[in-house]
């Protein structure tokens, strides 16, 4: 079994920030962009969808963000005011890295870039996550939202507490991933809008799920490696939460 | 040779009923001509309804007939199946079964073709193909794939030399009995296979068979792609039969074939787009599917599960980018997703409704075979505005049904797109498919398109359809060349046999240890694995041989000695108490003795 992610340890980790020097860099390269990096915005990375985003979009414009695109080149969301950088073609890791520390939160679908912006200790909200263990944020700053899980040889929409089941953790490649809904990205993202701005809060539900998954991760953590490896450490799964929406249905 | 009356009798082995589908039309044209040809499969396949296609052939020409292969000891799969530690706990493979002579011939003959498939992708033409390149390390047994990997990057001279090695040891590797036998039975005029250019092949050995019982052979090319993305063809038949000029060169260049060896008769897989007609008008079409008839719609072709493993998200920003463009026409178009059939399940995870103006049709799962399939794939095509896909033959039926073809080069798929050959045939000089390098500039093109700002380049597409799939003329169906060609073959006078020489007999002995090896290292464990056998087989049978003694020992001589020291023991005991009572006897006989002593003394 593989060894567990040290979320304990990562709770309490003070930012990994850039050095100066690489600030520095940074700053430069983002100097070199064709639009001013904006003082208020907030960052997205999403691979899956992009039609469900445009709502969302809409809404963090509205409130005076700007939106920054960082990730794959080929990923662009043209038009709605998106600031692309990717395409720009600058530093792009490194530029990629100090947008993340700039952002007021970013909204991601990958485990990479959750990992990144919760070490630097930026809020981030994962959407469109395979499964609770993997995505469940150790920060308090960290909100999630689960995919519809689809089987692939019947077409079946799983229910959300069928994610926590055995059966779907140990054979995930039967599995495939319906990204979440316009109105349900819509709906994380004004939960992420207020968390950062009037400060976090969690309901009964959300705690009810934190528990679900820490209880399940403890039974299955023996059995299934993926568990193993993101299961709750020392019975501690994080400080985040599923978004509220969701966590209704869990 | 020939009976029932046909001209000729073809025998004709394919890897899987699969391969009917090109060749359909060309076979009732081969019957209907009076040759007998008998179809030979080498394994089944149903995923596609595929044994249903070939009962249906099988019903509409008794000339026509179907069978299996002789069963192999090893196929290909069981070759791959047994370096798999899960297929062998699932118990698909029986280790501990003896393995015969033949099994280590068939073993090292899949080695042997898999290293050259191999070998091939080091060649500067293969210098993008990584993902093939992949693909093809990874049949290997570890062992071999490291060691032809390593030849294969040291350059053109190192892999000239290790091919030659290769090539002389296939050479020596006899054919097996059953196979030799059914290909006798069969007794055929011409030998036709197809595809013979899967990774490590067995087909080769039909080639070999035919060319030691003198029967003519000939490859069959089935798909574009075949020459390009797969494997060699080892063994060089009498034929190689291609679709077009850009496959006859292919098959000259890249398979070392001569060149009067290639005919070309076009691809009679194609045949039947260039007949077809609608059976019913666009707004009856558009509605049987869910399209708006009032708008023009685009039709997306999905690819097969090697080129677009992970379509559906590509999908989704491309409708996306559609939708967002500030052109109206490409913002509103419609839009029909029309998945690969044979790489459907991914598209369960694809949500129309979270898509407006997109359909996925037909539905997942529907049956290739079922009578309005094709007709509705026609259609979709026919009736579609433009057609977009990522690699696949369905762009080349789109511009035979006369679309505009366009396609999107994109990082995830460019060892799909730059990463192959036959790409090029698309995109390329002559190539038909409009391609983009974004999604913005692919939203341009079909912006253009779509506001008539751009019409289809209408000699460009017939000199492509022309040049790739009807080089002997449009108007010239090519499975009626493909049947005369065959046919022709077939009626030759065969070739003189050429059974193994004594020299290659001779060789055999020394190759032997080569294919004891390939068996074993077939098993693809790590080399200290076999390093260790040896000392642990001797511990274990020296184990072996003390238990067996101590059993030996515990089973007949113990209870031997027990019993001898039992059957002592009764002795001892018995013979003690006989002097015992021998002893008493004697004693009461002298009291007697003694008392009448007394008694005849105190008379006396």
């Amino acid at each position: 079994m593989p060894a567990p992610f040290p979320r304990r340890q990562l709770r309490d980790a003070a930012p990994l920030l850039l050095s100066a020097e690489l600030r520095d860099r940074a700053a430069r390269a983002a100097a070199a962009l064709p639009f001013d990096l904006p003082a208020r915005f907030v960052a997205f990375d999403v691979r899956r969808n992009p039609a469900a985003l445009a709502p969302a979009i809409d809404w963090l414009l509205t409130q005076g963000y700007s939106i920054v695109r960082i990730g794959h080149t080929e990923d662009a969301m043209p038009g709605r005011g998106v600031l692309d950088v990717p395409s720009s073609g600058i530093e792009v890791d490194l530029l990629q890295r100090f947008i993340v520390e700039k952002a007021r939160f970013v909204v991601c679908d990958s485990g990479e870039r959750q990992h990144t912006a919760s070490r630097i200790n930026t809020p981030t909200l994962r959407l469109n996550a395979r499964d609770p263990f993997s995505a469940y944020p150790v920060r308090g700053n960290g909100l999630f939202t689960l995919g519809a899980a689809v089987d692939l040889d019947s077409g079946r929409v799983l229910s959300p507490r069928e994610l926590l089941s055995e059966s779907y953790l140990r054979h995930g490649r039967h599995f495939a991933l319906r990204p979440n809904r316009p109105a349900q990205v819509l709906a994380a993202v004004k939960e992420m809008h207020e968390g950062v701005t009037a400060g976090w809060r969690e309901d009964a539900d959300q705690m009810r799920v934190r528990e679900l998954v820490t209880d399940a991760g403890l039974l299955l953590a023996s059995r299934i490696p993926l568990v193993a490896e993101w299961g709750p450490d020392d019975g501690f799964i994080g400080d985040g939460r599923l978004a509220r929406w969701q966590a209704g249905e869990l | 040779m020939a009976g029932g009356g046909a001209l000729s009798k073809i025998l004709f082995v394919m890897l899987h009923p699969g391969f009917i589908r090109y060749y359909e039309g060309a076979l009732t044209a081969l019957a209907d001509a009076g040759h007998h040809v008998h179809l030979a499969f080498e394994i089944s396949r149903t995923k596609l309804g595929e044994d249903e296609t070939a009962r249906r052939l099988g019903a509409m020409s008794p000339r026509i007939t179907c069978g299996t292969t002789p069963e192999r000891h090893e196929s290909v799969r069981d070759f791959l199946v047994r370096g798999d530690r899960s297929a062998t706990r699932s118990g698909d493979v029986n280790r501990a079964a003896s393995v015969t002579a033949e099994e280590r011939w068939e073993s090292l003959a899949t080695t042997v073709r898999l290293m050259l498939d191999y070998l091939r992708f080091f060649e500067p033409e293969f210098a993008h193909a990584d993902k093939l390149r992949d693909r093809a390390e990874k049949r290997l047994p570890r062992v071999h794939a490291r060691t032809t990997g390593l030849i294969g990057a040291a350059g053109r001279p190192a892999r000239r030399a290790f091919a030659g090695v290769l090539r002389q040891i296939e050479r020596v590797i006899p054919v097996g009995h059953a196979l030799e036998q059914f290909v006798r039975d069969e007794d055929p005029d011409l030998l036709l296979v197809t595809p013979l250019i899967e990774l490590g092949s067995q087909q080769v050995d039909y080639v070999k068979c035919a060319r030691t019982l003198g029967i003519p052979s000939v490859l069959c090319v089935a798909s574009w792609d075949n020459l390009t993305s797969k494997g060699l063809i080892r063994v060089a038949p009498d034929r190689v039969v291609v679709w077009n000029e850009a496959q006859r060169g292919e098959a000259i260049a890249l398979h070392g074939i001569p060149p009067d060896r290639v005919a070309i008769t076009g691809a009679q897989v194609f045949d039947r787009w260039f007949a077809a007609r609608p059976t019913r008008s666009r707004e009856e079409f558009c509605r049987a599917v869910g399209v708006d008839p009032s708008r023009p719609f685009v039709l997306y072709v999905g690819s097969s599960v090697f080129i677009a493993p992970d379509e559906v998200p590509f999908v989704e920003r491309l409708l996306w980018s559609l939708r967002s463009s500030t052109e109206p026409t490409v913002a509103n178009v419609g839009v029909l997703v029309r998945p690969h059939p044979a790489n459907g399940r991914q598209w369960r995870a694809f949500d129309p409704e979270a898509c407006p103006g997109t359909t996925l049709w037909p539905p997942i799962g529907t049956d290739p075979n079922a009578a309005d399939f094709w007709r509705d794939y026609y259609e979709s095509l026919y009736y579609s505005a433009a057609v977009v896909g990522i690699n696949t033959s369905a762009l080349i039926e789109a511009a035979i049904v006369g679309r505009p073809v366009f396609t999107i080069t994109t990082p995830e798929f460019a060892h799909a797109q730059e990463g192959t050959l036959h790409f090029r045939h698309l995109v390329g000089e002559g190539g038909i498919v409009h391609a983009a390098r974004s999604l913005p500039e692919h939203v341009a093109q079909l912006a253009a398109l779509l506001t008539s700002a751009a019409g289809v380049d209408e000699w460009r597409r017939l000199e492509f359809v022309r040049s790739f799939v009807r080089p002997h003329g449009l108007d010239v169906e090519a499975a009626s060349i493909f049947a005369s060609t065959i046919g022709d073959m077939a009626r030759t006078p065969r070739p003189r046999p050429h059974p193994d020489s004594i020299v290659l007999r001779a060789c055999r002995p020394a190759v032997w240890p080569i294919a004891w090896l390939a068996r074993t290292l077939a098993e693809d464990r790590p080399l200290w694995a076999y390093a260790l056998r040896p000392p642990m087989a001797l511990a274990v049978w020296a184990l072996a041989v003390v238990y067996r003694a101590r059993t030996g020992i515990y089973e007949h001589v113990r209870p031997r000695i027990k019993r001898a020291r039992r059957a002592l023991q009764r002795a001892r005991h018995e013979a003690s108490r006989a002097i015992e009572k021998r002893w008493k006897r004697a004693q009461r006989s002298a009291k007697r003795a003694l008392a009448a002593a007394n008694s005849a003394e105190r008379k006396g």
